[in-house]
Parts: structure tokens; sequence; C-alpha cells
């Protein structure tokens, strides 16, 4: 399907970027199963509805939302930021042009996979935010939420992110929608990290069964920079989650971690590239997914170590559970090393709940319902501990466990 | 108690128990002996409600309900506890927890209120002495990293914390060595009490030493072909199960 029938009610932003991004998309088509990064993600549930660029008022109470003591809120609705719902004393500012000279940044990643949905972002979003983060003393904390009102809302999100030397930063961001209809959340993070800075960004994914989400977060690290970022999935009907990182410098720490559940007909679908450009570098990537029902769940984890890129350790592993007969798992790990003194590993594990370990605790008199819930909440719990904070972890599980119906949490 | 009448059960098209009879009264300790493929392990499990096998004849009557009738959950709410002889590790599921669930589950469905954190701590503290298990493993996940011992008694650990009415012990003896054994076994005798009863499933005597049984029935070929008091333990010792097997086939 062509992008310019996909895109045919859609006005462009103008921008310079957005006029160069657009000229880009001229004559593309969508993606098929054809093109190997697309191998196991059909796109036509999304392609074939009809979307609109619309503005921004929710109903949504969000205080159920608000992790209580992350003092600086943002609201984004359908790609706009609402000044009214926000509050943060940080240095952000938002609009198009706010970021027009940063994005594409100096050096976009080419990953080659999901270079449609950034362009398609770049060329129509209606607003952007430019986030600059610089406290080397403690943790800044931010959070985001992203609505997505539906009835055929495109909600294009375009967020740039520096930390700049020795900053430390931890965003939130959580995607939620309301209303009827279909929805299209296409989001594009633009990371950078300057020397010895520290970034976290944990994206809780939460939309409603006919919501889609493609989002593209792309990172930048120099030298002693740690960047990490976590995808938990437990809403849409389609996501693709595209993470991108570049170390730069010498001595950078990259963490991907996901957690992703899939019931009925949901597709989850992560891609993970780690360009190890830089030596004595280390990357670590956990995902863990638990798919029921007719649910397709997808890993790639691409990790490419450069020539000159010495004494790089880079670790993968993938886990899954199927619950159910139809759900199915694809799971590919991609190492191209070009280095000599590396250090790589990757597992990838997929089978079903441990039935001599439901017959134990069912056993000792807790019931099926009970008993599968414990053993979905502790498969699923070595993604949650890699969060930084106790009231962090809660709270993932909290929320998550609002979508899935097997989380167990107090 | 128990009242098991003439019971056959089959996995895989196979049947394993061939019309077994057995009944447990409260108050008393029953022993079950015999060779290795008797069906030992298979009632345990089938008492148990492990899906794997299917019941095609007779009945399994539990403080006069119908035990087949019931989920495996619904057994040991009931009162029932299952020993395993392979206890199963549990990654990510910690023992507190598990416990604390099991306990509660299990007060629910008796009307009861939830146990207290203090009283349940309580607990753990002063029964996990009962089976010198430290109580550091309490905190661990469910039989990870426990040694054979160690997994042993924990199993008992949970009985005592569970207080069963009626205890199957499915060779609990078996890997354990002389110090974990008699330590098991003052376990399941501190628990013993007029209104609980146990069965112990077990290939060797030795551990009917430490427990000692007020029966001695000897399963054979998927059926109880003989019963006794606790010396017929010591004889099966002595002369092995062959002359068990001649006697059934001479029948």
């Amino acid at each position: 399907m062509s992008v310019a029938e996909f895109v045919k009610n859609l006005k462009p932003n103008n921008s310079e970027f957005g006029l160069k991004s657009k000229a880009l998309l001229e004559g593309k088509d969508f993606p098929t199963t054809k093109d190997e990064y697309w191998k196991y993600t059909r796109l036509r549930k999304l392609t074939k509805n009809e979307f609109y660029q619309k503005d921004g008022s929710i109903s949504t109470d969000l205080n159920s939302i608000w992790k209580e003591d992350i003092p600086n809120r943002l609201v984004v609705v359908n790609g706009i930021y609402s000044p009214e719902l926000s509050k943060h004393n940080l240095n952000i500012t938002s609009g198009i042009e706010s970021i027009a000279k940063e994005i594409p940044g100096k050096d976009e990643i080419n990953s080659g996979d999901d270079q449609i949905f950034s362009l398609i972002g770049k060329a129509f979003a209606q607003d952007g935010l430019k986030i600059d983060l610089n406290n080397t003393k403690e943790w800044d904390e931010l959070q985001i939420i992203f609505v997505n009102t539906q009835n055929g809302a495109i909600a294009n999100s375009l967020i740039r992110i520096k930390a700049s030397k020795n900053a430390n930063a931890r965003i939130l961001c959580n995607y939620v929608s309301e209303g009827a209809g279909v929805g299209f959340t296409n989001s594009y993070f633009n990371l950078e990290t300057e020397a010895n800075a520290n970034l976290e960004l944990i994206n809780l994914q939460a939309e409603n069964p006919n919501c889609f989400h493609v989002q593209s977060v792309n990172g930048v690290q120099a030298r002693d920079s740690k960047i990490s970022v976590w995808n938990f999935s437990s809403g849409a009907d389609l996501i693709r989650n595209n993470v991108n990182i570049r170390q730069d410098g010498k001595g950078c720490d990259t963490h991907v971690n996901g957690l992703y559940y899939g019931e009925e007909k949901q597709h989850v679908d992560n891609h993970v590239f780690i360009d190890h450009a830089s030596e004595d570098c280390e990357s670590n990537e956990l995902f863990k997914g638990v798919m029921n029902g007719q649910a397709t769940g997808v890993f790639n984890g691409r990790v490419i170590v450069r020539k000159d890129s010495q004494r790089i350790n880079a670790f993968q592993q993938n886990s899954n559970i199927l619950l159910s007969d139809k759900a199915t798992i694809n799971s590919k790990p991609e190492l191209e090393i070009y280095a000599d003194d590396v250090k790589c590993s990757h597992g990838s594990v997929t089978g079903q709940l441990d039935e001599n370990a439901l017959f134990y605790l069912k056993a000792r008199g807790i019931s099926e319902d009970r008993a599968r819930k414990m053993l979905v909440s502790s498969f699923l719990e070595e993604v949650v501990e890699t969060l930084a904070t106790e009231e962090l972890k809660n709270y993932v599980v909290r929320q998550m466990a609002q979508k899935i119906d097997l989380l167990d949490h107090e | 108690m128990l009242k098991i009448q003439n019971l056959h059960a089959e996995i895989d098209g196979k049947e394993i128990l061939k019309g077994l009879n057995l009944e447990v009264k409260a108050g008393e300790v029953h022993a079950i002996m015999g060779p290795n493929g008797a069906g030992k392990s298979t009632l345990a499990s089938v008492l148990a409600g492990k899906e794997d096998y299917e019941i095609t004849k007779g009945s399994v009557e539990f403080e006069g309900k119908d035990l087949l009738d019931m989920e495996t959950d619904e057994r040991a709410k009931e009162g029932l506890f299952l020993a395993f002889q392979y206890p199963v590790e549990i990654p990510g599921v910690s023992n507190i927890n598990f416990l604390r669930t099991a306990i509660n589950e299990k007060r629910e469905y008796l009307g009861q209120e939830p146990i207290s954190a203090k009283d349940f701590m309580a607990m753990v503290r002063e029964r996990s002495k009962l089976v010198e298990l430290d109580s550091k493993l309490a905190n661990r996940s469910v039989n990870v990293g426990f040694s054979g011992g160690e997994k042993k008694r924990n199993e008992i650990f949970q009985m005592a914390m569970l207080e069963p009415k009626l205890s199957v012990l499915d060779e609990t003896d078996s890997g354990l060595d002389i110090d974990a054994l008699r330590i098991v076994a003052k376990g399941v005798n501190a628990l013993k009490k007029e209104d609980t009863a146990s069965i112990v499933i077990t290939h060797y005597q030795r551990l009917l030493d430490y427990i000692v049984p007020d029966f001695v029935h000897v399963l054979y070929d998927g059926k109880i072909v003989k019963s006794g008091p606790k010396e017929l333990a010591l004889e099966l010792e002595e002369k092995g199960y062959d002359w068990i097997k001649e006697e059934v086939v001479n029948h």
C-alpha cells in the first residue's frame, strides 16, 4: 500500500525537515513481510484505516496514571503538547520550530527498518518537544502522558531529549487512549547523551485494543554515557517498537529491556538495534513476553560490533511463554561482529507454563487462576527488577496489571 | 477419614492401579510399601488430583466427600497434603509469598479471616525450627537452590504450616541421608494428632524405624496384596518382595 494514500488526509508541517521528509516519502510503499525487518509484522490492519490530525482535548482523568512522586509532568494529546495540563521546572520548549535544528539530529541512525514511520512523523507532526536535561547533582525525573483520543486520530509525536555532560535523568512515558474507533500513535524519540550522562526512558504502552502504536527511539551516545530504555507493552492491537542506539564514544553502556503481553489477536513487535561504533562498550538486552489467545510476539535483536570496536560485551536474552496453542512468537538474534576482542552472547527460549509448578501450587491449595498469575508474574519479574527503584517497580506492575488480568500484584 | 474402593487408574491407556482398596481412620499411620512400578507414586498423584491420570473405576471418599470430584486445590483446602517425591523448583515465587497465599486461600475457603502478617511470621519461625530449616530459606524462591534434604524438609515445613488432616508422604525418604531422615521423621511425628492421619509411601523399611506405622500394606501390580502390623515391614526388609510376588502368582 502506498504511503501517499495513507497520509492523504494529513497536512504537512512545512518545517524544513518536514518538507524534506515528505519529499523522501514520495512514491514509497509501506514495507511488507517480504522486507527483512517486517517479516513477521503485517501492517495491513493499521494501514487500511483512515487517520486524521486532531486537536487535543481530553476527558480522561489522569490522576490514576500520574506517579505521585515525580514533580515534572507533561501531557501530550494527539501529538500536541498541552501546557494547561502540564507543570514542570525543566528546560523544555515546544513547537515544531523548537526542534527544527535538532531533528533529525546530527547523525540519524540508519537502521533501515523504521524509516517510513519516522518520516511520516517528521513530515506530519503538528508539534514537537525539546527537552534539555542538565542536572548533574541528582536525578531529574519527568513523566509524560501521551493521550490518543481515537476516532481516527493520528498522534505524531516528535521528542528530542538531550542529556548534557554528567546529567542524570529518568523519563517515564505513558501511552493511553480514550474514545471509540481507531487511533494511531506514531512516536519518535531522538536521544542524545553527552559524556558521562545517564538517561533512562521508560515506556508504558497501555492503549485500547483498537489502537496502533509505532515507536522509534533513536539514541546516540558520547563517551562513558549510559542509555537505558524499557518498553512495557500491554495494550494496542499492533505495537512495533524500534530502539536504535549508537555508541559513538568509548566506555558506553546501553540497556534495552522489554516486557510484553498479548491476547486475542494482538501483535507486539520489538526490534532493537545496537551499533557498537566505539570501543570498551557494553550492551544488555532482556526481553520477556507472555502470549495468550491468538496473539503474536516478535523480537529481533540486532547487534553490530564495528571493526575497530574492541573489548565489547554484548548480551541479549529473549524468553517467552505461550499460554495458548494459537499464540506465536518469532524471536531472532542477529549478531554482526567485525572486531576480534568481543564477548557476545544471545539466548532465546520459548515454552509453556510449567505444568509441574502449576500442579505443585495447586496441590498446596492455591486455585488454578491464582497459580497461573503467580507463575506469569514470577516469569516477568526479572524485567521489572531491572528498574531503578522499588517505587518504580511497584508503579509499573500496578499500571500493567490494569491491562493484564494475569499479573499478580499487591 | 479416607476410603478407597476398587480404584482403577490409567495413564496413556496403560492401567496402573487395578482395583485398590484402602481405609484410613483418624489417628492412624499407614505405610504403603512395594517394589518399583507397583503403582505407589501413581496412588499419591491420583489422590492429589494430577490430571495425567484417568480414573476408570472405583471411588475415593475423603471425610465423607467424593475426593475424585474435587479440583486439586480443593482437595488441599479440604485438608489433604501431598509431600512430593520430587519437590518442584519455582523461580521467582518466594516460599513466604507462596505459603501465605496457600494459607489464606484455605482460610477463605473455610470462611475464616486471612492470617495477620505478624501471626504468619511467628508461625514461620516456629515451624521452620521443627524441621531445622534455616528461616532464610523461607525468603528464597520455592525450592530453588535447595539441597535434596532441604527440599524434603521444606515439604514437611509446608505440611506443618498448612496443618492438613491427611498427609501423603511420597517416598519422602528417597535421597536422604540418615540425619536428614531423622529430622524429617521428627517433624512428621511432632505433627501427629488424634484427628489427623498419614499415609507413608516408601520402598525401604528404614523410614519406618522413625515413623512407626499402625499398618503396613504391600502394593503390587496396582493392588494391595497384603496388609499387616508394623512387623510386616521388617519381614519385607529381610526377605525382599519376591516372596510376595510368588504368593500373588500362586494364589
